[in-house]
């Protein structure tokens, strides 16, 4: 591809789990790539672009420290996914690409009453009803149909307007980031066509990794943060992974176009044209993140439908059961965040493209039941294998600004992990493995099988030793639902 | 993929997406391939007729971004509308004043049909990573990749 560097000699490990790229290793790099990776996870970086991702990246104008890569990291369009960067307000950049498509493609855990024992006898059951509640897959129109009014204000409200539509109840928001609510939003902001597209969406999965998991806890690795998050071993757990659906698609799409034009204005070159940028604080810079604010609280709303849908076909198969909120927390996003930099406190624009935010105890942006803890972060796995829930750590505000993995990280190909087996086989290998998977396309089973990703333990334990957060859980999945 | 020898366009492999290497004899080829590898990623059986059409009216500053655009028309019409694209009836494709392209183009495809069509997956946008569009020999050539 275009931009491969030769970084074989120019590579230095720091400690067992960090790699630096150094600032001279290829010209027009303004700051130090660093990577969190172990030799394992390490090599597999070397058979794609991701390195030359993070060396791109690390060439933005106005860049607050390094270009980070976190250990799932793996090759993406533009910012490798698992990239992290932040620029400073004054003299740096906002780049569409670094958030990406998805904006605020995210996950929530929710955590229920009930135990292993007693899901499981009911899974095919409740598989399917979760299946029929949910609207997941391409072209599958959703159970809401907004007018534009509507619409506009689950862009301005974010989760808050699901509750006051009664999809669920106030004590959701507190357990979301930023409360379910982005206040810089700015609805005018949102194309015509992106509202369009967001108007029978709201409530809907998505395909491709987008997915409903019943869960249930395995293992309790940090008791005391367990306790604080509320699980046990053998509980029931639900994660929902989804984003923001055509309208965030369309938003990016929409501010890449723009800045992809305005940059020659700006005297900005980048690598990769999908690192288009502007100055955060231009005119295109305010409407991107604007647009991309109201984005992200139509993320936040969308995960909130489905959590109320998902607690019905729970109350209606174990009635008088709760799933309680734990935590949602936002892959794809850019946000003004303080960090310390150099010493000083500094207030800075965070880009995490496939990256989790994980605050360490104490921070005042996690809730006071999490504050002795740090924030739930949640890790899925690949379909049919093990997700962790972490703490964050003070490692994370020292070494990744506050961030750390948001997954496995795919190791193959759509197509080569297609290639490699059939619908019929991933459903018979999951299902001996005690998992029952519904999916709307053979797709949503062949190319997410669990052999397209990197060893999900492996990744969190790079996050865990580097002191960016701590393992407290480890789940095991019993039911899936795919688009 | 079974689509891939069609000797309009082929499929590459990309770790977190998929690409569409475009072969053509003309620029209104180049377009029409295109739109015919999306319809083969979005949909992978079913006949697509012809039984709607859609105008796009388009500009960018390149023709790489061209491409980009026309592919994200698409997009946005498979999402709202249900389009799978399957010809192009009608294009001019003119150097506008401000030294941008434009593409005029009256498109024909079908609605999905989930008794027809089985989707394989939905595509969030075409990308302009990695974006190529080389109209200096013939046959021409693009090359596009898709976040999916």
């Amino acid at each position: 591809m275009a931009f491969r560097y030769n970084l074989s000699d120019k590579i230095q490990r720091i400690d067992d789990w960090t790699i630096r790229i150094p600032r001279k290793a290829v010209p027009g790099m303004q700051v130090d790539g660093i990577v969190f990776a172990d030799e394992v996870l390490f090599s597999s970086l070397l058979k794609d672009d991701t390195l030359s991702q993070v060396v791109n990246v690390a060439m933005l104008p106005g860049l607050a420290g390094p270009s980070l890569a976190m250990p799932d990291a793996h090759q993406g369009y533009g910012f490798c996914i698992g990239g992290v960067a932040a620029t400073n307000l004054e003299s740096g950049v906002v780049s569409a690409g670094g958030v990406g498509f998805d904006i605020n493609c995210g996950v929530r855990l929710l955590a229920s009453s009930l135990e292993k024992d007693e899901v499981k006898k009911n899974i095919t059951a409740l598989v399917e009803e979760l299946y029929n509640a949910v609207p997941a897959g391409a072209g599958v129109r959703g159970r809401l149909k907004l007018s534009q009014q509507e619409l506009k204000d689950v862009l301005e409200r974010g989760a808050s307007w699901a509750v006051s539509a009664g999809y669920g109840g106030e004590e959701d928001v507190e357990y979301i980031e930023e409360h379910g609510r982005l206040s810089s939003a700015d609805p005018d902001a949102v194309s015509d066509r992106a509202i369009e597209r967001g108007k029978t969406q709201v409530g809907t999965l998505g395909s491709g990794n987008h997915f409903l998991e019943i869960q249930y806890v395995e293992e309790i690795l940090d008791r005391e943060s367990a306790e604080a998050f509320g699980l046990h071993e053998n509980q029931i757990v639900v994660l929902i992974h989804s984003g923001s659906r055509g309208l965030g698609h369309q938003v990016c799409s929409d501010a890449i176009r723009n800045m992809d034009a305005a940059m020659k204005k700006y005297g900005i070159a980048v690598p990769d044209r999908q690192l288009a940028c502007v100055p955060t604080a231009s005119a295109e810079g305010k409407q991107y993140l604007g647009a991309m604010a109201a984005a992200a609280n139509f993320a936040f709303a969308n995960r909130q439908c489905m959590t109320h849908w998902t607690r019905e076909v729970f109350a209606r198969t174990f009635p008088g059961s709760v799933l309680r909120v734990v935590y949602d927390v936002c892959h794809n996003i850019a946000k003004i965040e303080e960090h310390t930099i150099d010493g000083h406190r500094a207030r800075v624009l965070v880009h995490r493209k496939g990256a989790t935010r994980a605050f360490p105890r104490n921070h005042p942006d996690i809730p006071a039941r999490y504050r002795s803890t740090g924030q739930p972060v949640l890790i899925p796995g690949s379909m049919g294998t093990a997700s962790y829930v972490l703490a964050g750590a003070v490692g994370a505000m020292d070494r990744s600004f506050g961030s750390c993995c948001h997954g496995a990280g795919r190791l193959k190909s759509r197509t080569r992990a297609k290639k490699e087996t059939n619908a019929r086989a991933v459903l018979a290998d999951l299902q001996r493995h005690g998992v029952v998977a519904r999916s709307r396309t053979r797709e949503g089973l062949t190319e997410e099988n669990p052999s397209a990703y990197k060893n999900v333990t492996e990744v969190v334990d790079v996050v865990h030793h580097a002191g960016l957060a701590r393992k407290v859980a480890k789940l095991i999945p019993i039911g899936v639902v795919k688009g | 993929m079974a689509v891939v020898n069609t000797g309009h366009f082929s499929f590459i492999e990309h770790t977190a997406d998929i690409g569409l290497q475009i072969s053509a004899n003309s620029e209104k080829e180049l377009f029409q391939h295109s739109l015919e590898g999306f319809s083969a990623l979005v949909c992978h059986s079913g006949e697509i007729k012809r039984n709607r059409m859609f105008v796009i009216d388009i500009n960018a500053r390149d023709m790489g971004a061209l491409l980009v655009e026309w592919l994200n028309e698409f997009v946005y019409l498979f999402d709202v509308h249900g389009f799978i694209p399957s010809r192009i009836r009608t294009m001019s494709i003119s150097k506008l004043h401000d030294g941008s392209i434009g593409i005029q183009a009256q498109v024909e495809g079908d609605t999905y049909d989930p008794k027809r069509h089985i989707l394989n997956r939905e595509i969030k946008a075409a990308t302009y990573h990695n974006l190529n569009v080389d109209l200096s020999q013939s046959p021409f050539t693009a090359r596009v990749f898709f976040d999916l």
